[in-house]
């Protein structure tokens, strides 16, 4: 799949496809997992999805993103399974001919994400205890 | 007829990873949910938040289910 991955998300290797002769801004913005939710220690995250509806939706977001925005290239990588405090959780890249339109299809981009694929997060705290984000 | 139904997320704390239902031809996806909940009651209010796909089609409560459907219940997301 191309939006959702097991392994590790290559930031750096993502960076080299989002380069474009006629693009000046490129964004990157990475969801990192953060080591403290609501006053609590997280040990870790942990992601879950429905698999094929969830590609198939992150699809559709570029595809929104890149009919609103005058987008050259727009990049969203969504990891599943466990995410180590500091490691990235999901990256988007947008590069566009100047900045505005880059961050605001960035941030788009990554609204969208966080509502509308079947992506779940699990919380894992310090203290053994887990829920559901 | 038979329809397996994958629970994904919280909704794994109320039931199985993936159940099998008997359910009467004609039924709707809705039905379904009325099934889960007289299951376990205490999944009613999680269960009203989901949305529901068959076949990796997002389908609304009105949807029919075919024989052999796989329904996959989705809690509200929480990506990112």
């Amino acid at each position: 799949m191309k939006h959702i991955t097991e392994e590790p998300i290559d930031i750096e290797k993502l960076m080299r496809e989002a380069h474009h002769p006629e693009a000046g801004a490129v964004v990157i913005f990475s969801g990192e997992a953060r080591n403290t939710h609501a006053g609590r220690k997280v040990a870790r995250l942990e992601y879950e999805a429905q698999q094929e509806l969830a590609e198939k939706s992150i699809e559709e977001i570029l595809w929104n993103a890149q009919s609103r925005w005058p987008l050259k290239i727009a990049i969203a990588v969504h990891r599943l399974g466990k995410v180590e405090i500091s490691q990235p959780a999901v990256v988007v890249i947008t590069a566009a001919a100047h900045r505005l339109e880059a961050y605001e299809a960035n941030f788009f981009i990554m609204d969208e994400i966080k509502s509308k694929p079947p992506i779940w997060k699990k919380e894992f705290f310090e203290d053994g205890e887990s829920s559901w984000g | 007829m038979n329809v397996i139904v994958n629970m994904y997320a919280a909704l794994k704390d109320y039931f199985p990873d993936s159940i099998e239902l008997s359910v009467e031809a004609g039924s709707k996806i809705s039905d379904i949910q009325t099934a889960l909940i007289a299951r376990n009651p205490e999944s009613r209010s999680l269960l009203d938040q989901c949305r529901f796909a068959a076949n990796h089609e997002f389908m609304s409560r009105d949807a029919i289910i075919t024989d052999g459907n796989v329904v996959d219940i989705l809690p509200p997301s929480s990506g990112g």
